[in-house]
């Protein structure tokens, strides 16, 4: 069991999120060969080392952000962070 | 094995669902006397009513059933404003309670939500998981409010009663 870094919720049980892949490389121009496009579509990289996939944070709040994982130890090491101007409205009031 | 605990199926309430810009659901609300909570996750009080931050641009304001009609009228949900929709959900939730001794016990076989006051304090409110689907989770006073999507219902009260008793 994971613990993912939610960029707003914080430090959260695995359950809660929905995996989404790994982040793909720009998609390739439209003159490339069929061979190429399922490539792109359909075969993901799993190397044993980190990668970067994206999380939906479904049963929590919401968001969506990219990790970078270890496929070996698990280990995260880089997370989204939370956008300046959420921080921002910390103490607003009416 | 059973708990020192008592759920209980509560009745109907008001639920709206805000989001949008900030400041426009902050003016939005303003008439209720509602502030929007300073911490991610934590929920503001006036008058009964509560407003919990669940998402970046994300408010759920619970209030009495009494009040329904009265804040149809003046938070205006069906008002097309582009920078906050307000949303009503009064139908789409059931709320429980869980209090008593072991309260905290039930929500650990319930949820995977780190529930530690350090980390769930007195006023937190959040989005999490229950006993396999999604479900707003509220730190009250000796215990905590829960509420799950309506459909879910009779699921979750059987659930509860097989922790609670510990006859599963």
């Amino acid at each position: 069991m994971l613990i993912l870094p939610c960029p707003f919720c914080g430090q959260r049980d695995e359950s809660e999120f929905v995996n989404a892949g790994p982040t793909k490389p720009s998609r390739p121009d439209a003159n490339v060969s069929d061979a190429e496009w399922v490539d792109w579509l359909t075969v993901p990289e799993n190397p044993i080392g980190y990668i970067e996939e994206k999380w939906w944070h479904a049963k929590g709040c919401g968001k969506w952000f990219t990790i970078k994982r270890h496929t070996v130890t698990h280990e995260i090491v880089t997370a989204d962070v939370m956008p300046d101007d959420v921080g921002k409205r910390t103490g607003e009031t009416t | 094995m059973g708990y020192q605990a008592t759920i209980k199926k509560l009745g109907f309430s008001a639920i709206f669902d805000i989001k949008g810009d900030a400041s426009a659901a902050s003016k939005r609300i303003s008439h209720l006397g509602l502030v929007l909570p300073s911490e991610v996750n934590t929920a503001t009080e006036k008058d009964g009513q509560y407003l919990c931050w669940v998402g970046e641009n994300h408010w759920l304001l619970l209030a009495p059933a009494e009040k329904e009609n009265q804040l149809l009228e003046t938070l205006a949900p069906h008002d097309p404003a582009m920078d906050c929709r307000i949303v009503l959900l009064s139908d789409a939730y059931t709320f429980f309670t869980v209090t008593g001794n072991q309260a905290d016990e039930i929500l650990a076989i319930a949820s995977p939500l780190d529930i530690r006051l350090i980390n769930f304090p007195k006023n937190a409110a959040t989005y999490s998981e229950l006993f396999g689907i999604g479900g707003l989770i509220m730190r009250r006073r000796n215990g905590y409010l829960i509420a799950v999507e309506r459909s879910y219902t009779d699921m979750i009260a059987i659930y509860f009663e097989k922790v609670v008793t510990g006859k599963g």
